[in-house]
């Protein structure tokens, strides 16, 4: 089994019982003004499945400080203001919500490339011109959600082990200074 | 007074010039005290983080944002970054009064900020020293460059100073291990300077970083840089100069030194009978508990503005505004060096030439305005650094199986980009100051230190010749994309500040004579950046070391005479 298709068993098994309102509900980020950003393990499935679609690792087994899911927490927590963490929160909430009205209420039968197409037209798209003040700030924050993600996604990618070594041919000791060599 | 307590010299401060004091006073058999405010940070063992890899750092590399809010002098410093924030002090920790907005970047530990300079080491000429008398401001230094030229022979032997002997007379060429060369976009715009101004100089800029160790730096345990470009987290394998690294370690290795961490010295003892200072008090960082140290030398190294503060705290019948403060000019004449302007463009030459690997330092441009004559509506000028490189233009573009295929995509690389910024020097202004308040204390019961500095008229006028001229430079260059930027940062983010115990000739108009002693309190000796009269544009820590080897070698020479007793 590969890492892509065990990241959607995950999400088969937590997302599985959707249909049932409690299990929606347990995809809901619920997280009071103040409080710091945590996931649990359904949150986590689908963020890691939204990620997995995001950037693709398929079969990388990654050297990471941290899953991708704790990634995001806890880099959240750590650079963003609280309304920014509120605006994080609200957009996820509103994408999955969106997700789920525009392919399938329930997750695991949202494929990879209807995430890919929800996240291009939501980073792609202009802001739609909202009279609803509320309706402007899910905009707002939906566009917030999925650039983060797709952000937090590459930067997860790019420090890890393999990639820092294979394409940026990161070296503890670099080679030698030459000061003009022929390309 | 306890025999333990009593030492030949107490040297105050273990940073950049205080290592040097030590280890000078210690190679001629003074035994030394050597008391640092902060924590004792040994070579190697205590540089946490030097030989991390970049996938092992919790935040790659980031600052939290409570941090960033709680500590913005320090947040807004290029270095502060999370794998070597424990060298910082941190703004909420030792507060200080901004009467005009002041960045002030400090490292209390053993090696100072040592362990985090820029490494750049240029010496002054007498351009500088004269400087002052020739265009008529502030006071004329005590010392020219033949003093000190002997003095920066020595240390920058020690030191390990990688070079080219360039033959610029503002730029006086020094004792020097091999450089890292200019790149191929670099020494086209050197030929392209020379071309059109015949003046203007772009050289390899002098690094204390050892391109290739001669036996004295073996001796020290020192091996060669490899360029790893991570200086700022301590080097491992000592490739830069670091007070931890280098002199500490040497004078240690003496048996002369006792290096005594944690100590925060409150004031300077001064006994009015013999008119010397007598030793200091201090105050143990985690106790709180007070020590007296005695000795018949005392050297403040603090760091300037701190040297300042000790001074300004030392109060007694005879000097009520501060040790040495016969004149009321204790704390004034502060200044610093104006880093606020940048230039950056790209060329569209050299496509078929790369580098490779990397270096420790760059380009640099040394002074050019108002050299030989006054040619400006200003005062003094600026150097610049210079460089040019080219990255891989990676596309972080798609989404989806497209992002992941432009990650792994071989990248090809973008046109050369060139960058400089300014390093201007900064006139001493008596309004530009640092003082005691008289309330508020620190938590080891050390007055907040007042610092008033801005930028003038002067200041202003230069920032625009620096962007009009390297405007014009880029241009004759064929450079294109010419892009220009002041960022308006407030002073201290240059990380020079310099004066408030100003050297001079006469004890009307300045605290220090020509060999750095108190004028009047002769046992005390100041030769950190507190003591410079003026700052020329030169990074300052070389001339600092040469400075405080110079004064210690006459402290011991008067002791031995019986002198200073």
């Amino acid at each position: 089994m590969n890492r892509r298709t065990a990241i959607y068993s995950l999400a088969t098994i937590t997302g599985g019982m959707a249909l049932f309102p409690a299990c929606v509900d347990s995809l809901k980020l619920e997280i009071t003004t103040g409080e710091k950003l945590f996931f649990n393990s359904n949150q986590s499935a689908w963020l890691e499945a939204i990620s997995e679609s995001v950037l693709p690792k398929g079969d990388l087994d990654l050297t990471t400080f941290e899953s991708f899911t704790e990634f995001v927490s806890k880099m959240i927590n750590f650079q963003k203001s609280g309304e920014q963490i509120d605006s994080f929160i609200n957009g996820y909430n509103q994408c999955t919500k969106d997700i789920r009205k525009l392919y399938h209420s329930n997750i695991q039968m949202i494929t990879p490339d209807q995430i890919v197409d929800y996240f291009s037209n939501i980073i792609e798209e202009e802001l739609p011109q909202q009279f609803d003040p509320r309706e402007e700030q899910n905009s707002i924050d939906k566009k917030y959600f999925c650039e983060e993600v797709r952000g937090l996604s590459i930067w997860h990618f790019t420090t890890s082990k393999e990639y820092q070594e294979e394409v940026l041919e990161f070296k503890m000791i670099p080679d030698p200074w030459e000061a003009c060599v022929e390309h | 007074m306890s025999n333990s307590n009593t030492f030949d010299a107490i040297v105050i401060g273990a940073g950049m010039s205080g290592g040097w004091s030590a280890k000078e006073l210690c190679d001629q058999g003074i035994k030394t005290l050597l008391v640092e405010r902060g924590p004792d940070v040994q070579h190697i063992k205590d540089y946490p983080t030097a030989t991390l890899n970049p996938w092992e750092f919790e935040h790659r590399g980031e600052i939290s944002i409570e941090d960033k809010q709680a500590n913005p002098a320090i947040a807004r410093c290029y270095a502060y970054r999370e794998d070597n924030k424990h060298f910082f002090v941190k703004d909420q920790e030792h507060p200080y009064i901004q009467d005009e907005p002041f960045d002030w970047i400090r490292g209390y530990q053993v090696g100072g900020k040592s362990l985090m300079w820029a490494r750049q080491t240029q010496r002054w000429s007498n351009y500088d020293f004269t400087g002052p008398l020739r265009d008529g401001f502030v006071i004329d230094w005590p010392i020219r460059y033949e003093d000190l030229a002997p003095w920066y022979d020595k240390v920058e032997t020690f030191v390990g100073i990688a070079g080219n002997r360039d033959g610029i007379d503002s730029l006086p060429d020094g004792i020097f291990l091999p450089p890292w060369k200019l790149n191929c976009v670099e020494e086209y715009f050197r030929n392209e300077m020379k071309k059109h101004y015949g003046d203007r100089h772009v050289i390899f800029a002098r690094c204390a970083h050892l391109s290739q160790p001669g036996d004295i730096h073996l001796q020290q345990g020192r091996g060669q840089c490899m360029s790893r470009t991570e200086c700022e987290r301590g080097c491992p394998l000592g490739g830069y100069f670091s007070a931890n690294s280098s002199t500490i370690p040497w004078a240690l290795k003496t048996g002369n030194l006792t290096l005594r961490p944690d100590s925060v010295v409150h004031s300077i003892i001064y006994d009015a009978e013999s008119n010397k200072a007598t030793g200091i008090r201090v105050i143990n960082k985690n106790t709180k508990a007070t020590t007296e140290y005695f000795a018949k030398l005392i050297f403040i190294n603090a760091g300037a503005l701190n040297t300042n503060l000790i001074l300004l705290n030392s109060r007694s019948e005879r000097f009520p505004d501060g040790l040495g403060n016969h004149n009321g000019l204790l704390g004034k004449f502060v200044a610093f060096h104006n880093y606020r302007a940048r230039i950056s463009a790209i060329y569209e030459g050299m496509l078929d030439k790369r580098t490779k690997g990397k270096r420790p330092s760059g380009g640099y441009i040394p002074r050019f305005r108002n050299i030989y004559r006054q040619e400006t509506g200003f005062l003094r000028g600026y150097a610049a650094g210079f460089g040019a490189s080219r990255y891989p233009q990676r596309s972080f573009d798609g989404i989806g199986q497209q992002l992941k295929d432009n990650l792994y995509a071989s990248p090809e690389l973008g046109p050369w980009r060139v960058g400089s910024h300014m390093m201007g020097e900064t006139i001493p202004k008596e309004s530009n100051t640092v003082s005691l308040d008289e309330e508020q204390r620190d938590e080891w019961g050390i007055p907040l230190l007042h610092i008033s500095v801005k930028y003038d008229e002067n200041d202003e006028l230069m920032i625009r010749d620096f962007l009009d001229q390297f405007s014009e430079m880029y241009e004759k260059a064929g450079f294109k994309e010419i892009r220009t930027h002041d960022d308006h940062r407030a002073p201290g983010l240059d990380i020079h500040e310099m004066g408030g115990v100003r050297m001079g000739r006469d004890p009307k108009n300045s605290l220090l004579n020509g060999w750095n002693q108190l004028h009047s309190c002769k046992n005390v000796y100041v030769t950190d950046g507190a003591c410079m009269t003026s700052t020329s544009t030169q990074n300052p820590s070389l001339t600092y070391m040469a400075i405080a080897a110079r004064a210690a070698n006459h402290a011991v020479d008067q002791l031995k005479k019986g002198n200073i007793i």
